[in-house]
């Protein structure tokens, strides 16, 4: 008993002493980010989530449409319940508590989903934002540490990007937290994410297209915006390019195609560059954001590829300085490079709506002419100029020409150039016509059927040849200056 | 009797003697690369001031400054590896209680050099050198670590040394071998006429079979260097010294680190390329390193913190942090002198 009484007191004595000691300690650690601070934190009792009031906590922009989420909203949906914990950047863990919210997956899915080039921009009461990728969101692909070591994790561990309204059981420290924040979700308490991720005082999700777009506004006789996809598509087929004195590849179509996309109603089919209109003479403005503007005559562009507008340098948009458009080449002076292009004027007269809309039937009437002209029975007679030819797809082929041999031979697909002109119904051959008379007939089917078939071109600008592989001799004709559809 | 009535005495004491002398909490933010010699400055003077408790954390620089001025929280002492910061992201936000701006003044107290870090089983660590390691880091067998620059000063540094070593060679292909196709959205750089831009995108993902690896403080790539993970890291060379790592010192006109070269660092630039904050668009601008070091608004203890900035500045703390081989400017410069608190502007010049 005595022995009881003693142990009693000894122990009472040591728990004082460590009660005065713990009363004695410094300030605690402050945490950087902890998720389980929400659940220690002393105001959650006093000012506890808005959960009840139908008030909304969370807006999601999505590209169509918003929406506006309450807490009720937010606790309707299907939770993501798991732990998680952080890893600050130099190394100081906070242990995984359970959390609950819903995934951002399934955020996404409430504004029609998230293709690959696209993200959420979580933003924070305070305007801080950070952008989750489409990796992040769709598969959690987050580096994960191992809560006790801090070492990364060499087995993947299943990982969901969430917005949590609790932590440990109860709401967010609004204080600590606001009302919503991220957390990076597993289902066993086995990893800890980067701090960064960890975003407090979240009130908006937007989505955002990680590839800027932007518009071109080009008017001439008719008026015509351009977007982004536009541009490039042209480029695919038509573009040129540009290096600079730093070795650095600007890529962009020539001036002189997207002013021919305006200058009278072809804007595409054919040799849309209208020459009969530089002769009568005009200018084009090229005008920046800033108002910045160069002028030109129209015949200082007419078939320019050393006048390009770009839209890429070494495979990339511009930089914010040129963005998104710049006029480069080895023709134009520093101070005619303008960036920031956002509208292209054409010195021409507006077409009649009425006249524009008739348009597409009036203009075979007109002959075609060029150092290659496509006419009979096609339903537009087509003139063209090598570079117009040029600006078409060139191909490469290696084929045996009937005298010399194998060669390689760069051109334009013959098939191509029919298409483009619109071969008519009834048509039987082609009527070759070369510059020094000599005329030759190849059967329509033949060059149908031979995807190899070429115009080609010389070592002599404006002067072309047929490479016809697997034909006769006589159809491989030099110089050519006409084809006549029959 | 006896016993309980010397127990409540003892225990009365105890609890008298420990109430008499309340330590004053000293909050101290600092940047991952002055982890050492904090730790060691913190020791130096808890002891000179008993009642003080110095309570460090350590982060990359952007984040170190949001703590206090988005996530609020009650900082005494800012330090970051980048002294440009202070103003692009305190001067510039207010403390939403009072309406002032987090900090009106800074001081530019030390120093770096951007060096590479490797240990002895890197690939290739027998034939990279100053002359030739933007060929050897950019070959696609190696494992190369670079900071967040969204995050951290030295991965924006990293960036801004390929701008300067193709300025410095006249050439112009050595950024490309590295960084092109590694990231889902690509990190580009433009050389403009009179500056260089690196452009980071919003999304900073490297693609599975990149040779970069991104952590969020340069201080995590020391782990990874350590275990084998990576071959090299971009680090300052003082980090790299404490930690006794084999080290590439990287040229003058790259190394960020000296004063003669400040005009050619300054025609780099890095970008992010999206507004990340709500007043500000970082643009990090090249120049020598400068560490910076203020007192927030918001601190709650500004005449300790006042102390510890002066310890730092003064003999202790330069012998301190030189043997923990980190320069200190030999004047310290201040930007916002007539805001300096009275103690410092001792230690200072305009």
């Amino acid at each position: 008993m005595k022995l009881s009484v003693r142990l009693i007191l000894s122990g009472a004595l040591l728990l004082a002493l460590a009660l005065t000691f713990a009363a004695c300690s410094g300030g605690t650690q402050p945490e950087a980010t902890p998720i389980a601070e929400a659940t220690e934190a002393p105001v959650v009792e006093a000012t506890a989530a808005p959960t009840e009031a139908p008030v909304p906590v969370l807006e999601i922009v999505g590209e169509t449409e918003t929406k506006s989420l309450s807490m009720e909203d937010l606790k309707a949906l299907p939770a993501t319940e798991g732990y998680a914990g952080i890893k600050s950047s130099t190394g100081k863990i906070t242990a995984p508590v359970m959390v609950k919210g819903v995934s951002l997956k399934d955020l996404a899915e409430l504004i029609g989903g998230m293709g690959e080039t696209k993200g959420f921009n979580v933003v924070a009461e305070d305007g801080y934002s950070i952008t989750y990728s489409n990796a992040q969101i769709q598969d959690g692909a987050f580096i994960a540490y191992d809560p006790a070591s801090g070492q990364e994790l060499s087995t993947p561990v299943e990982l969901t990007a969430a917005l949590i309204y609790e932590a440990d059981g109860k709401p967010l420290d609004p204080k600590q937290d606001g009302t919503l924040r991220l957390a990076i979700v597993s289902e066993e308490a086995t990893q800890v994410t980067d701090g960064h991720w960890a975003v407090k005082w979240i009130n908006k999700l937007e989505v955002k297209n990680l590839g800027a777009d932007w518009v071109l506004q080009v008017e001439g006789a008719i008026s015509k915006p351009t977007d982004r996809a536009s541009v490039e598509s042209c480029g695919s087929c038509h573009g040129t390019s540009w290096v600079d004195d730093k070795n650095q590849q600007w890529a962009g179509v020539p001036l002189y195609y997207l002013v021919g996309s305006v200058d009278d109603e072809i804007t595409h089919d054919g040799p849309a560059f209208n020459r009969d209109l530089v002769k009568v003479g005009y200018n084009v403005d090229v005008i920046s954001t800033d108002g910045y503007t160069v002028t030109f005559d129209a015949q200082r562009i007419q078939y320019n590829k050393h006048i390009l507008v770009a839209y890429k340098v070494n495979d990339n948009v511009l930089p914010e300085e040129y963005f998104p458009l710049r006029l480069v080449g080895d023709d134009l002076d520093k101070k005619e490079m303008a960036g920031m292009i956002a509208e292209i004027k054409v010195g021409l007269a507006p077409l009649p709506a009425t006249a524009e809309s008739a348009a597409t039937e009036a203009p075979a009437a007109e002959p075609a002419t060029g150092s290659l002209v496509i006419a009979g029975l096609v339903n537009q007679e087509m003139g063209f100029m090598e570079a117009d030819l040029r600006a078409l797809e060139v191909l490469t082929i290696n084929a045996e020409h009937p005298k010399n041999g194998k060669q390689d031979f760069d051109g334009v697909s013959l098939n191509t150039l029919l298409d483009m002109a619109g071969v008519k119904d009834g048509a039987k051959t082609l009527f070759v016509t070369s510059a020094d008379g000599y005329t030759t007939e190849v059967a329509l089917s033949d060059v149908r059927t031979c995807a190899d078939c070429l115009l080609g071109f010389t070592n002599t600008l404006e002067k072309f040849k047929l490479v016809m592989p697997n034909l006769p001799s006589n159809t491989w004709a030099k110089d050519v200056i006409s084809i006549e559809v029959k | 009797m006896r016993k309980p009535f010397a127990i409540i005495l003892l225990l009365s004491l105890l609890l008298s003697s420990c109430n008499s002398q309340p330590k004053t909490p000293l909050v101290v933010f600092g940047a991952g690369s002055l982890i050492q010699p904090f730790d060691h400055i913190e020791k130096a003077f808890e002891e000179k001031y008993p009642n003080i408790d110095v309570q460090p954390e350590y982060h990359g620089s952007i984040q170190v400054i949001r703590h206090a001025t988005e996530l609020h929280k009650p900082i005494d002492v800012i330090a970051t590896a980048d002294a440009a910061l202070i103003p692009m992201l305190m001067y510039a936000t207010n403390v939403p209680e009072t309406g002032q701006p987090y900090a009106d003044w800074h001081i530019r107290f030390a120093s770096n050099r951007l060096a590479l870090a490797y240990h002895p089983e890197s690939q290739y660590g027998n034939e990279i050198n100053a002359e030739n390691w933007t060929e050897v880091i950019s070959r696609p067998d190696v494992k190369i670590g670079i900071a967040d620059p969204r995050f951290d000063a030295s991965g924006y540094r990293a960036l801004m040394a390929f701008g300067l070593a193709e300025i410095a060679d006249q050439n112009y292909g050595l950024f490309d071998p590295m960084f092109k196709d590694q990231f889902t959205f690509p990190v580009t750089i433009f050389r403009g006429d009179e500056m260089t831009t690196v452009t980071v995108p919003e999304i900073l993902e490297t693609k599975p079979e990149s040779h970069i690896v991104i952590r969020g403080a340069s201080i995590q790539l020391i782990a990874l260097l350590e275990s084998g993970d990576l071959d090299y890291a971009f680090e300052y060379e003082s980090v790299i010294q404490q930690h006794n790592l084999k080290m590439v010192s990287l040229p003058a006109e790259v190394n960020l680190g000296e004063q003669d070269f400040e005009p050619l660092y300054q025609q780099v630039q890095v970008n992010l390329d999206f507004q990340r904050f709500a007043t500000v668009k970082p643009q990090f601008r090249g120049e020598r390193i400068g560490y910076g070091v203020t007192i927030p608004a918001s601190a709650e203890h500004p005449d300790e913190a006042a102390q510890f900035i002066a310890f730092l500045l003064g003999d202790e703390g330069r012998t301190i942090m030189e043997a923990d081989h980190h320069p200190m400017f030999e004047t310290f410069i201040a930007d916002g002198y007539e805001n300096l608190p009275s103690v410092l502007q001792a230690n200072t010049m305009e």
